[in-house]
């Protein structure tokens, strides 16, 4: 999935730039992040990190829970479809083009991708899309992601929640939806 | 004595680099295979595993047993031991594993015109099994990794492991690939059917890579190239003089149908609009499609978004909604046209009508808030 590549593209930044700056623990008390393009509030126990002004969380590792957030200005919005997206987008397009642009991206899993739900969502007072996915690696494993999307005049946003169907996806679902109600531009 | 092993060592592998491989007669010899066959045919059934669990696969019964039944009338003596199966891809792809799996995308299956057409495709495919190019490909490549990078963008799968690239997906050697060629041709003759639409295969083939303005990617333009493939399959058909034969059109079509408008939807899923246009843009390509096709023709114009491609698109809608009235998706289609144009009146009616033949639409929560939006005159 794109956003699977763009999590590996910020570790591998994230590497050569260094281990020391790599993961941080939010501490106990809650964390709130602040970039040049948004901002939210971080759930305390997780580890982040983060490359530019994307956001990338887990508490028990990548493969068990991910949280992503990400921005990126509309020129680069959907590099696989070498589309543009625009201010003007409508939700439901914005949708399907994140849809085509985690297809084109030939990752592992994509061919038996399921989209359980597709509805606008007020995101940071845009409206947006909601994504529910479900998707099996190649090793038979269920996977479910939650991506959310919206546009403003600067650029494209994307959160993202992605972790095993069994166990781990229901358990901190209610973390990204905190996450993703806390976001403000 | 371990000087003495590598002597041996490198003494066997000199003599099994110079043996030559004698192609299998029947179903009896895939009894005989020696150590090394048996690991790499028991890798591929391994593969042929990871296929089914990461539902790669095409599942239709009916569909599966007409391919293998296309297969029987090439290779009689084979038996059940040479297997095909349809992977769920748009791209125009086939490939065979060294234990007989033979696997063809749903992408190639709507592009061709007939079944004599997907013969040539599958009997090109038995032959590497039969041959053993997989075994003689292994023997001639010191090292098969450098053939995996970039298998998942050739083959709509992403990587399943260095054994693909023993497969067929890359094309094998010029050889290997004339002999499959020129043999393939021959059993294609020997079942009957009209050997002239042999070349004609290759003609979708290169029409795709044209279209699509790629540097040949696909497995059967790599060795040798794709004219001269067409050229060589010319010759062939010119040798062989036959004039007559089964092209099988109609019951091919009707194993087909249903995977046309899946495919154009799939493809569109991934933005690629010029493989739409190519296949629609054909003179038969409404006769070959249903009339809801043109719906899918309104929609590449669309994400093609070039100059005049808006009022394409609306024109095609327009046309889906005048010949297949009861089909919903171009009103939905046509709403949105409306809306992006201020006709916020028609827009609505347009949507209304989605709803109504689509009750339970899935995007029925984006249509109601563009609803309210047009009446509130919110932007979204």
């Amino acid at each position: 999935m794109k956003l699977h590549v763009s999590i590996a593209a910020c570790l591998l930044a994230l590497m050569l730039a260094g281990c020391a700056a790599t993961w941080v623990r939010v501490d106990d008390t809650g964390s709130h992040y602040s970039g040049e393009h948004y901002s939210v509030s971080l759930p305390a126990g997780w580890m982040r990190s983060e490359v530019g002004d994307s956001l990338v969380l887990s508490r028990d590792g990548l493969d068990l829970q991910r949280i992503v957030i990400e921005y990126r200005p509309h020129e680069k919005a959907f590099e696989e479809l070498e589309k543009s997206s625009s201010a003007g987008m409508l939700p439901s397009e914005l949708a399907e083009l994140t849809i085509a642009e985690l297809k084109a991206s030939q990752e592992e899993g994509l061919p038996s991708l399921e989209i359980l739900d597709n509805r606008p969502m007020e995101i940071a007072g845009h409206t947006g899309y909601a994504l529910h996915l479900r998707f099996k690696t190649d090793a038979g494993l269920r996977i479910e992601v939650l991506l959310r999307g919206f546009v403003d005049e600067n650029g494209l946003y994307q959160l993202l929640y992605r972790a095993p169907t069994l166990h781990y996806f229901g358990r901190d679902r209610e973390v990204y939806e905190s996450l993703s109600a806390s976001m403000r531009l | 004595m371990p000087r003495l092993l590598l002597v041996f060592a490198v003494l066997g592998l000199a003599a099994c680099q110079s043996a030559p491989i004698k192609p299998m007669s029947g179903h009896q010899d895939t009894l005989h295979l020696t150590a090394e066959e048996s690991r790499l045919w028991h890798s591929a059934v391994e593969l042929d595993e990871q296929m089914e669990n990461a539902d790669y696969l095409f599942e239709d019964d009916e569909l599966q047993g007409y391919l293998e039944s296309v297969m029987q009338k090439l290779y009689p003596e084979y038996g059940d031991a040479i297997s095909v199966r349809v992977v769920d891809s748009p791209s125009l792809n086939a490939f065979a594993l060294p234990n007989g799996s033979i696997y063809i995308n749903t992408g190639m299956l709507t592009r061709l015109d007939n079944e004599a057409q997907m013969a040539t495709v599958l009997a090109h495919e038995g032959v590497h099994f039969t041959h053993k190019h997989s075994w003689q490909q292994r023997r001639n490549t010191k090292s098969s990794t450098a053939f995996s990078t970039g298998f998942g963008v050739v083959t709509g799968i992403p990587a399943l492991g260095d054994l693909m690239a023993l497969s067929s997906i890359y094309g094998f050697s010029k050889e290997l690939e004339r002999e499959a060629d020129a043999d393939g041709f021959r059993r294609l003759a020997a079942a009957g059917y009209d050997v002239r639409q042999a070349p004609v295969t290759f003609e979708h083939l290169l029409a795709e890579v044209e279209a699509l303005d790629i540097d040949e990617p696909y497995f059967f333009s790599t060795h040798p190239a794709l004219e001269d493939r067409i050229e060589s399959f010319e010759a062939l058909v010119r040798q062989h003089g036959a004039t007559n034969g089964y092209r099988g059109e109609q019951v091919y079509r009707m194993q087909v149908e249903k995977l046309q408008l899946e495919l154009l939807q799939d493809y569109l899923e991934l933005g690629q609009y010029q493989s739409v246009l190519l296949i629609l843009g054909r003179p038969d390509a409404f006769v070959r499609y249903p009339l809801s096709a043109w719906f899918y023709l309104g929609e590449a114009y669309r994400l093609r978004d070039e100059e005049g491609d808006a009022a394409r698109s609306a024109e095609a809608y327009a046309t889906a909604i005048q010949l297949v009235p009861e089909f919903a998706p171009p009103w939905r289609a046509m709403g949105l046209h409306y809306m992006k144009q201020g006709e916020a009146g028609e827009a609505d009616s347009h949507f209304s009508r989605y709803l109504e033949l689509r009750p339970d639409a899935p995007d029925r929560a984006y249509i109601e808030l563009y609803r309210t939006n047009l009446k509130t005159g919110d932007d979204h």
